[in-house]
């Protein structure tokens, strides 16, 4: 916070100024003009047209647009141009006419300015010095390192002045700063040799197409930003500087992906011309378990500085360590033209002779080839440990480190169905689950009332002696029946006996077998004599065949059936 | 007689009823194995349409985790990555403890630099089991609970410390579970974004204005639907899509 407030503020109260300026205000026909608008306001506020409203024989195209902030007192106020260019084919005078533009919300005026279109202009004006962009290449593939350089030239009398804030506008690549460096310089034109302000950077692709690239910059007179280089002789005028926006025509780079038929083992990344130096162990004789770093420099053309160690190979007798990155800075890397790999070696046999090669290449864009730059082995002699190691608590070095996990791949076909489901939809979010649920309820709910009913049963057992009577006597009436069917005299005589026996049981409470008619006939109403003499019939007649065997019941006592049918359900109806 | 007569009278109707779903069971079980084996042969032969065909029809009939790791190994040869993260997610839902649909999925977000869904840590929990596992075990150790609480009561048992503690077991299982089926409904939510340059809009209407642009794999939570959109939440932030754009893990 601190370090905030001692920042110089941005102005951003004052009133905005907006100022529209031709440059060159005069050319011929077919000439380039920069129409240059200029706010006091940050960028960012400046709600800047689309479309200019312009003469039809103006050919407009946008050009660059940025931001300076300059020191106004206590204070840092912001200035923002917008450039157009401006081609103009017809002779005469043209007019932008002055048009509204927002700024931090306002609307601001921005002021009408004319181009003069002449053949042979009467006062000759002196021709604004242009800025150039060039490249290195053109045509590259992505990750290629290009160089590019931002030109000045000073005027005819040889007065220069630096360029500020200087960056390559585009898309499909990043500009690398560190290797930026800047120049003075004397350059060959048609008026002879003339100082030029040259700034160097390097931009690498990381898209494939084909890139509109520009650069722009402000005029910042004798300002220096960084150290600069001057060779030759060139004037630089003292005085304020106008901080004027220059920007180039855009230029076309074309860029390709890397081709991947052809990859070789130690790919990393590499782009460009690369050779290797001898490489070096720390020492030739070693013990087993000993750590050895093996170093070797590489050196080229490319990108250098980024250039990635090579994967550490799997050999027996050999734990190899990954290769660490050159611990040094970009700019010192490119500065002394090579980089070092650097391995730690560790040998786990004492048969090992030599340290093991490394596979090491990258790809040369010029023969758009991949080309192997393998790192040699060297001789090594390798001693028995002086003491017992345990060869295992060496981490797998070419393997995965410990707790990674393992490359993804896809796996095989599954050769069966596997685990199944009925429906992707989970059970509880079925329409039955909730029903499921009261399940258990009802089961709770039914054991409640099966032992409350079983408890009652027990205190009270006439129930179910009765109850069994009935089902008694109801079999028993079955077998009665189907005896009268047939005409079976005995048998229905005894089935009927049978049922009122077990039908009066309960009653007493006695063993149905040792009741007799006598027991029977309490219980039918005292009215019903024809009953009651049906009733005694048949237990006489079934006492008659059991105590006298030569006897059998008389046919006539189907003929009581009706009689017997009505006693048996008045005792059923008793046993309710 | 006449109970046989009776039995005669119904033997032939559940017989045939038996018999009726015998061959539906055994006839669906078939054509599931069948259809299977067919895809099969199909992605072997290097019809991967067929087979993707095949084994999306099979997955509808009986979702199974090895159909659907194979459905989204064929749609991935076919270069449909959003189907086929969709398959592999579906596997692990049937299936969460599949080592394949893990790693597939691995393979499939590491090759197309799409994002894994971000679970909360109720929804990482309901992985632990089964999705249906959960439902089962909160609705045994509730019921138990409940059992040994109002059973004793009910049938005028003896109280026993062990009923107590049996009770509170079923109590503790059953609140634990809790968060893991709250997660599975949660996860139910989840959606894969099926079309490349997925739109995602402002609005759910056709003109509406495209935020930014989804990849096909992308994971997405459906928050609620209009009409033919849905308003998904993503990594990238919340808009509406086309329903036909988004494949539910648990298609509802």
């Amino acid at each position: 916070m601190q370090l905030l407030q001692s920042q110089p503020q941005v102005d951003t109260a004052s009133p905005v100024v907006a100022a529209a300026t031709f440059d060159p205000p005069v050319v011929r026909p077919g000439g380039t003009s920069t129409y240059r608008v200029t706010f006091n306001a940050m960028m960012d506020s400046v709600q800047w047209p689309e479309d200019l409203v312009a003469p039809k024989q103006l050919e407009l195209q946008p050009g660059g647009r940025g931001q300076l902030l300059l020191p106004a007192g206590a204070s840092l106020q912001p200035r923002t141009t917008f450039n157009t260019r401006v081609k103009a084919t017809n002779t005469g005078a043209f007019t932008i006419p002055r048009y509204l533009v927002y700024v931090y919300g306002k609307p601001v005026t921005v002021p009408a300015a004319d181009l003069q279109v002449v053949e042979d202009p009467a006062v000759a004006v002196p021709a604004t010095p242009e800025v150039r962009l060039s490249l290195g290449a053109t045509n590259v593939f992505v990750g290629q390192p290009v160089s590019a350089r931002v030109v000045l030239e000073g005027n005819v009398n040889g007065v220069l002045q630096a360029l500020a804030q200087i960056k390559l506008v585009g898309e499909g690549f990043v500009t690398d700063t560190t290797f930026a460096r800047q120049t003075i310089q004397p350059m060959d034109a048609a008026s002879g040799s003339l100082p030029a302000f040259v700034y160097e950077t390097s931009l690498t692709p990381v898209t494939a197409g084909l890139l509109p690239i520009t650069a722009q910059g402000f005029t910042a007179g004798n300002q220096f930003v960084g150290p600069i280089t001057i060779t030759g002789r060139a004037t630089i005028l003292g005085g304020t500087p106008l901080y004027e926006l220059r920007d180039t025509l855009p230029v076309m780079l074309k860029v390709r992906t890397i081709p991947q038929d052809g990859r070789l083992p130690g790919y990393h990344g590499g782009i460009g011309q690369f050779r290797a130096d001898s490489p070096a162990l720390s020492t030739n004789s070693v013990q087993v378990g000993e750590p050895v770093t093996f170093s070797v420099n590489v050196m080229g053309s490319g990108n250098l500085a980024r250039l990635i160690p090579p994967a550490p190979p799997k050999v027996e007798g050999w734990k190899v360590y990954a290769g660490k990155p050159d611990p040094g800075p970009a700019q010192l890397i490119e500065a002394r033209g090579f980089i070092t790999f650097r391995f730690t070696l560790v040998p786990t046999s004492e048969k090992t002779k030599a340290t093991p090669a490394i596979p090491f290449s990258y790809f040369d864009p010029a023969s758009e080839r991949y080309v192997a730059l393998d790192l040699p082995s060297l001789p090594i002699a390798v001693k028995p440990s002086a003491v017992p190691i345990n060869l295992d608590d060496f981490a797998d070095a070419a393997g995965p480190a410990v707790g990674a996990r393992a490359e993804p791949k896809l796996s095989a076909l599954a050769p069966g169905r596997g685990k199944t489901m009925a429906s992707l939809q989970p059970w509880q979010q079925h329409p039955w689950f909730p029903l499921v649920q009261l399940a258990p309820v009802v089961l709770f709910a039914g054991l409640w009332g099966w032992d409350r009913r079983r408890r009652f049963l027990a205190a009270n057992p006439e129930i179910v002696l009765r109850r069994r009577a009935r089902r008694a006597l109801q079999r028993e009436w079955t077998a009665v029946r189907r005896a009268a069917s047939v005409g079976d005299t005995p048998r229905f005589a005894a089935g009927v006996v049978s049922a009122f026996r077990v039908a009066c049981a309960p009653h007493y409470p006695a063993e149905p077998r040792a009741l007799v008619s006598t027991d029977v006939l309490p219980l039918l109403p005292e009215s019903e004599s024809a009953m009651h003499t049906a009733v005694r019939a048949v237990f006489a007649a079934t006492n008659a065949e059991r105590f006298a065997a030569s006897q059998t019941p008389p046919a006539d006592l189907l003929a009581l059936r009706h009689e017997l049918e009505r006693a048996r359900t008045l005792l059923e109806e008793k046993l309710r | 007689m006449k109970a046989c007569s009776h039995i005669s009278q119904r033997d032939p109707f559940v017989v045939a009823l038996q018999a009726a779903m015998l061959l539906l069971v055994a006839q669906i079980g078939f054509s599931a194995g069948g259809d299977f084996h067919a895809g099969l042969n199909a992605y072997r032969s290097g019809d991967c349409p067929r087979a993707a065909e095949v084994w999306s029809k099979h997955s509808q009939l009986q979702p199974a985790s090895g159909t659907f790791i194979n459905l989204g190994l064929a749609e991935w040869h076919l270069g449909r990555r959003g189907p086929a993260v969709l398959a592999w997610e579906r596997a692990l839902w049937v299936d969460p403890f599949n080592a394949d649909a893990r790693e597939n999925l691995r393979f499939a977000r590491k090759a197309a630099q799409l994002e894994a869904p971000t679970l909360t840590w109720f929804e990482a929990a309901s992985l632990w089991l089964p999705i249906n596992a959960w439902a089962l075990v909160a609705g045994i150790s509730l019921w138990a609970a409940v059992a040994f609480v109002t059973l004793p009561r009910i049938l005028r048992w003896r109280r026993a410390n062990w009923q107590q503690a049996l009770a509170a077991a079923g109590f503790a299982i059953f609140l634990l579970c809790l968060p893991s089926l709250y997660g599975i409904n949660t996860r139910s939510r989840l959606g894969i974004v099926l079309e490349k340059e997925t739109e995602l809009r402002l609005t759910p209407t056709r003109s509406a204005q495209t935020m930014m642009l989804l990849p096909a794999g992308q994971p997405a939570r459906w928050e609620r639907a209009r009409g033919e959109y849905l308003l998904i939440r993503t990594g990238y932030g919340q808009g509406w899509i086309e329903r036909s754009q988004l494949g539910l893990v648990c298609p509802k």
